[in-house]
Order: C-alpha cells, then sequence, then structure tokens
C-alpha cells in the first residue's frame, strides 16, 4: 500500500519567451506569448480533417515521477491534445503518448479545464520496457483539431503549465495515514480481466470535508474497472464501493505498478488522510455480456419486432377483447 | 374455472413465458445468476447480493429445480448477448412471474371483475418486468395487495404480516406497515402496536440471519444507507429534480424526508378527521407515498409498477373506475418510454443496447423527456385519485402524447437545458 501526493515544483514555464514555442502545420495561425500563451486560428472549410501543433523543449527526469499539469481554455467545437517525446538514458528517443489516452482527443469545451499527465505512467505504457533511470521527457506539444468541414475561427489559451515531483509513503499494512491525493494497493502479479464481472472493495476512508473520491481496479496499464464518484458519510468512515468494467471513463492520474493489479483510490476533490483496505472480492463471470457487438441489422429489427407482438399487441387485443365482453353482459 | 379467466390467465402466462425465454436485461440478470451460481457451484452465501435477502432466497429456491434438471442432462443454450442462459434465466424470474398470476388471483377474488384483474396481468409493463426484464418488484406487489385484502376483511394482524414480508422483498412494503402502526398508536391500540413492532422486528432479523456471520456492516452501507440517502456513492436518478439539474445524489435525494413527512402527516389528520375505513385512507396514502417516490427519490424505472395494483384497488373500494382504466394507460406508456428513452428496444432482447427507431431511441437528453412525461402522468394520476371520480377519456391520451412531443421538442431538439 502506499499513500501518493504532490510534491514541490521541479518545473514551471513562465510564458515569457515566445521563441521557445514552436508551430507546426500549413494553417495560417497567431501565437502570443506574454504571462500565457495564446493561439488563434482559422480553420478553413476542408473535406479532411485539419490540425495544428505548438512544441516546447523541455528536460523532466522521469526519475522524479512528474506530474505535468496545464491550465488552459479551447473553444467548443474542435479537439485538443497533450504529447510528450523524451530520451533513455543513453539517447534513444521514445515517444511518449499513445492513443485511446484521456489525453488525446479531447473535446474542448470553451471553459477553464486543469489538465494533468503522469510521465511515468504515458511513458511506460507506449514501452513497457522502457528504464526510468537516466530517461528524461525533452518536448511536449499541444495540438487543435478539427474534423472535417468544421470550419471557423477557433482559440487555445494556456494560462499555466508545470511540473511536480511525487511524494510516496509506503506502508506495510493494509492501511495508512498522512495526506494523500492517491491511495495505490499492490494486489499482486496481474491477473486477466477478460471475464471480469465485478470488484467490491471495502473500504474506510477519512479526508477534508469536500473530499470525493473514485476508485479503479487497474491490471498492468490498463483500467479495468471503475467505481461512483463516492463522497465521505456522516453515518460511517466504511465504505462498500461497486466497481465495474461498464463504468470505465476515466483513468487515474497515479496508476500502480505496470506489471501488477492494483487499486487505486484517487481524490478528485480534497485529500484523504486515512485509509484503510477492509475486504476485496474480485469477481468474474462466465458467460460475461460483451459492451458492444455486432448483429444482423435485419435479424435485431424482427427479433425486437417479435419481442413487441408478445409484449404489445397480444396483451392490449386480450384487454380490448375482455372490456368488450364485460360490456356486452351489463 | 370460467372460461375468460382462464383466457385471460393463459395469455398472461404464455406471454411471459414466451418473452422471459429470450429476453432479459444484461446487468440485473447477470447480478442474480453470478449470487445464485455462487451458492450452488461453491456453497457460498452472496452477502453481497444486490438486493434484499428474502429476494435471493426464494430465487435460490427455485434455481433448484434448475439445478436439478441440470444434473439431468439438460444442456442449456446461451441467446445473444445474454449473460445467463435461456432456461437457466426463465427459472429466475419464475417466482416473480407465479406472483404476478398470484396478483391476478388476489385482484379478482376481490373486486370480482375480470377487467380489473386483466388491467394488471396483461399490462404491458407488468409483463415487461417481471418477463423481459427480469424484475422481481411483483414478489413485493403480491403480499401487498393481499395485505390490502386482508385489511378490507379486517384481519389486521395477518395484514401487518403481509406487509412485512411485502417489505421485507423490497422496503416499500413497509410503507403501508409503517401507516398501520401509525394508526394503532393514535387508536391507543400499545398492544397491537407492540405485536406489530415485535413480529417485523423478529422476520427482518430472521432473514437477515445469514448476514450476522459476515457482519452486517456491508449490509448497512450498501443497501440501508443506499435508501435512506446516506450513501457515499454519488449515482445518478431518474427523478425529475434530478433530470432537469443534472444533480447526482447519495442513494435518495434529501428531498425524499421531506415527502415523507407530508404523507405520514396528511395520514395523521386524514385519520384525526374522519373515521371511515382504514382501508382507503391506507391506500390513499400509500399512493401518494409511491407517487412521492417516483418524483424525489432514485425513481427506478420499475418502481412505477407499484402504482398499478394500489390504483386498481383504489379505484374498486372508491368506484373510480376511470382510475383503474387509466391504471392500464400508465403502465402502457410507462413501458414505451423505458425501453425507448431509458433502454434503446434491442437492450433486453439481444443483450447490447442499439438505436433501431433513431427517431425514438438514443436521443440527447432523453432522461428529461422521460422525467417531465412520467411525471405529467404521475399527476394526472393523482388527479384520477383526488378529484371527483370522471371516465378515462381518450384526450387523457392525447394530453400525454402532446406533453412528450413538447419534451421532446424542447429538450432533444432544442436542447433548452443541456446537462
Amino acid at each position: 500500500m502506499q499513500g501518493v501526493s504532490l510534491g514541490p515544483v521541479i518545473w514551471r514555464e513562465g510564458f515569457d519567451n515566445a521563441s521557445t514555442w514552436a508551430l507546426s502545420g500549413s494553417i495560417p495561425a497567431i501565437l502570443q506569448v506574454n504571462n500565457s500563451l495564446s493561439l488563434k486560428i482559422v480553420f478553413p472549410s476542408r473535406t479532411t480533417a485539419q490540425a495544428i501543433s505548438i512544441f516546447h523543449n523541455v528536460s523532466l527526469p522521469l526519475d522524479q515521477g512528474p506530474i505535468v499539469t496545464l491550465g488552459l481554455q479551447v473553444s467548443g467545437g474542435i479537439s485538443y491534445g497533450v504529447r510528450f517525446w523524451g530520451v533513455t538514458a543513453s539517447n534513444r528517443p521514445f515517444s511518449a503518448w499513445h492513443e485511446g489516452s484521456m489525453l488525446q482527443h479531447r473535446r474542448g469545451l470553451g471553459i477553464f479545464e486543469t489538465v494533468s499527465a503522469n510521465l511515468v505512467s504515458e511513458s511506460s505504457i507506449p514501452n513497457p520496457t522502457l528504464s526510468l533511470v537516466g530517461a528524461r521527457i525533452t518536448r511536449i506539444a499541444l495540438y487543435l483539431e478539427a474534423a472535417p468541414l468544421v470550419s471557423g475561427t477557433f482559440s487555445m489559451h494556456v494560462s499555466n503549465l508545470r511540473a511536480n515531483s511525487v511524494l510516496m509513503t509506503k506502508a506495510s499494512s493494509s492501511e495508512v495515514s498522512g495526506n494523500f491525493t492517491v491511495l495505490v494497493a499492490d494486489l499482486g502479479p496481474a491477473i486477466a480481466t477478460q471475464k471480469l464481472f465485478q470488484v467490491f472493495v471495502g473500504l474506510d476512508i477519512k479526508g477534508s470535508s469536500d473530499l470525493s473520491y473514485v476508485p479503479y481496479f487497474t491490471t498492468g496499464a490498463t483500467v479495468a474497472a471503475q467505481g461512483f464518484t463516492y463522497v465521505t458519510k456522516v453515518a460511517t468512515t466504511y465504505e462498500l464501493a461497486l466497481l465495474s468494467p461498464l463504468q470505465v471513463n476515466s483513468s487515474p492520474l497515479f496508476a500502480g505498478n505496470v506489471h501488477s493489479s492494483s487499486l487505486v483510490v484517487s481524490a478528485k476533490t480534497g485529500d484523504i488522510s486515512f485509509f484503510r483496505l477492509n475486504s476485496i472480492s474480485i469477481r468474474f463471470f462466465s458467460t460475461q455480456a460483451p459492451r458492444s457487438a455486432s448483429l444482423d441489422l435485419t435479424t435485431s429489427r424482427d427479433l425486437v419486432f417479435y419481442f413487441f407482438v408478445f409484449l404489445f399487441i397480444i396483451p392490449v387485443a386480450m384487454v380490448a377483447l375482455v372490456v368488450k365482453v364485460f360490456k356486452d353482459e351489463h | 374455472m370460467n372460461t375468460k379467466v382462464l383466457a385471460t390467465l393463459l395469455v398472461g402466462l404464455i406471454v411471459r413465458l414466451e418473452i422471459a425465454s429470450f429476453a432479459g436485461h444484461p446487468v440485473d440478470m447477470g447480478l442474480f445468476t453470478y449470487s445464485v451460481r455462487l451458492y450452488y457451484e461453491t456453497g457460498r452465501f452472496d452477502t453481497l447480493f444486490p438486493s434484499l435477502p428474502l429476494v435471493y432466497y426464494v430465487q435460490l429456491l427455485f434455481y433448484s429445480l434448475y439445478t436439478m434438471i441440470r444434473d439431468a442432462g439438460l444442456v442449456d443454450l446461451v441467446f445473444l448477448y445474454h449473460p445467463d442462459y435461456m432456461v437457466e434465466g426463465l427459472f429466475l424470474r419464475l417466482p416473480s412471474i407465479l406472483a404476478d398470476l398470484g396478483i391476478f388471483y388476489v385482484l379478482l377474488k376481490f373486486t370480482g371483475k375480470l377487467r380489473y384483474a386483466a388491467f394488471y396481468l396483461l399490462n404491458p409493463f407488468s409483463i415487461y418486468l417481471t418477463g423481459a426484464w427480469g424484475m422481481y418488484d411483483s414478489l413485493m406487489m403480491l403480499p401487498l395487495v393481499a395485505g390490502f385484502v386482508l385489511v378490507a376483511r379486517n384481519q389486521m394482524r395477518f395484514a401487518s404480516i403481509s406487509f412485512i414480508i411485502s417489505g421485507l422483498f423490497k422496503l416499500f412494503g413497509f410503507i403501508p406497515f409503517g401507516l398501520l402502526m401509525i394508526e394503532n398508536l393514535f387508536q391507543k391500540r400499545f398492544k397491537e402496536f407492540a405485536i406489530q413492532l415485535g413480529v417485523g422486528s423478529g422476520l427482518a432479523l430472521l432473514t437477515l440471519a445469514p448476514y450476522f456471520q459476515s457482519g452486517l456492516q456491508d449490509f448497512y452501507v450498501g443497501f440501508v444507507l443506499r435508501f435512506l440517502g446516506g450513501s457515499g456513492a454519488l449515482s445518478r436518478s431518474y427523478n425529475i429534480v434530478a433530470a432537469f439539474s443534472g444533480l447526482r445524489f447519495t442513494g435518495s435525494s434529501p428531498l425524499v424526508w421531506l415527502a415523507g413527512v407530508v404523507v405520514v402527516s396528511a395520514f395523521v389528520i386524514n385519520r384525526k378527521r374522519g373515521s371511515g375505513p382504514i382501508l382507503k385512507s391506507l391506500l390513499l396514502w400509500s399512493i401518494v407515498a409511491a407517487v412521492s417516490l417516483d418524483i424525489f427519490s432514485q425513481s427506478q424505472p420499475q418502481w412505477l409498477s407499484w402504482l398499478i395494483p394500489l390504483s386498481i384497488l383504489y379505484a374498486f373500494v372508491t368506484k373510480r373506475d376511470g382510475l383503474a382504466n387509466f391504471s392500464y394507460f400508465f403502465g402502457l406508456t410507462s413501458t414505451f418510454l423505458s425501453i425507448t428513452l431509458l433502454q434503446t428496444s434491442t437492450y433486453l432482447v439481444t443483450g447490447v443496447p442499439s438505436a433501431l427507431f433513431s427517431a425514438l431511441e438514443g436521443l440527447p437528453d432523453a432522461l428529461i423527456v422521460n422525467a417531465v412525461t412520467v411525471l405529467s402522468m404521475l399527476v394526472m394520476l393523482l388527479g384520477y385519485v383526488f378529484l371527483k371520480p370522471t371516465k378515462f377519456k381518450v384526450e387523457v391520451i392525447a394530453l400525454t402524447a402532446l406533453i412528450y412531443l413538447q419534451a421532446y421538442f424542447w429538450f432533444t431538439i432544442m436542447r433548452v437545458i443541456v446537462i
């Protein structure tokens, strides 16, 4: 069991030198850097997708477990994302991003957002054998993208870009006290999750009055099951959290060991001051329904019509008959 | 048996069995199947069963028949993308289907009207819940309806036991039981009150016995607190408040407590003002309580079904024929709304959601359209209950359709509220 929290700031972008930012893409854009970064772009109407990127060089050692935090605002109607690249101790380059990550192809909301990235996780997922010792992230990119036929003026405003180190508190027992953002319980070697049905977690938790948290069950770098957002209760500190593969829609900032299965309890708001893992029940089901499946449309429609005959037509016809018969008797 | 009764009974039974043989709610049926298999395959009692233990006992009892026929060599098949086997799913739903038949019988005996009994048995919503979905609300409703009939026959002790059994299937059964206890207190029948309390506590403890070994903590946090609004999980509700505000409540919304106080106070005032038969007051305020839960609580779609037998009973007791007719329309519309706005038409049939009729399903903010239409029907139902008895007119269907279309236009096309 280990408690994880954000450590001191190890790097912060001052947004005071425009020449440290490079634009890439054929679409004309206006980049302004003055205590914050502002990118304005006009996407012309095209039948293909369009994108523009801005790059910045950094040097963030991975053995410090850096967490990058961005404060930004992106216009609605387009998407954006953040990508990283780095070099190993022997100066071999590697990509530290992957498709499917929550950092890619995010919908612009037109409101201020805070986006965080765990650089160790982002590097380890596409490079499972990567050694963190001596490796560092050397480049960060922000991109804007427009789907086909999307046109108009759009913007991105970045007001904060920094990296924090990570503080870890390890505990040999199943409980830990301190001041944490995330708790990670290592459950041993990664297990196959193909038939995973549910995970029940019995836990005791205390924290700040605004604490809300999300439990995750991860195997390797994958989130296999996720729970609701939970808040602390007045009646008891105990919670029985239900995690399901059907509920997975995010990933925790700090994941467990990429070779293990882990329970990750991630604070959404507030801090966790005490955590005890009481029980965990991992349930597998031999005939688990898939999340999506392909079925011939005609067959589906025929089955639904057959279903409707028994659900609506026969009962309503019979009721009409019963009502009519009664009327006749009166 | 009367031929018409037999024909109605057979149609009600056949449509349920036919639908139950292939359809089912993948998540709920998965939960039930997991728990019964856990018991019969490993001998472990599932203390994390997602409902009250009495439901589990009944399912285990009926599932034992399934295990016997499996042991005798039955080869069961999975239909498309459902988590359970076809015959297995049928056996899990058998108790609810039999309970539906039981409700039909009790309504027929009490009212003497096949039409009223058919309004329940052949109601698409009750068929949808027991036959298609796999819900067990009828297990709660059978002793609930029997309890009201026993109250009508002045067999109060048996009625209390019936309500307790109902409450041990779904907590709603404790509402008429609680009102009956309040009546005894106000009538200073302390002995009856003590008997009710003793029997209620005894039966509740008896059903919870297997939980004592593993500790009641999980049951308390995972079930009791959830329904008292004290759960820690921020989950989505189907009620109008949540639909409009996008709020996620921890269990029930806090407004349900206010509704509870209003129902109990109104019942007490009602009983103090008139000393008429208790049955009418008990039915009336149980209906209001069910409506309140549908408006202010988690408002699970299946909870709407409780109003159908209650309305039929109240219609018979107060000679409100229009209310009984409305209850059939209420169920029919609830089925349509639940299938199109909350699940999609293929979900229970194939096991995966898919919008076949794109004009009706998979709509943005469908939850609001559902909440508005359901609220309008609940208000109309209260109108049939409280206003002077009126006939069920075709205008009610037109009015409901207009409300649905208005909600559809403003919330899914114009999207005046974006949650």
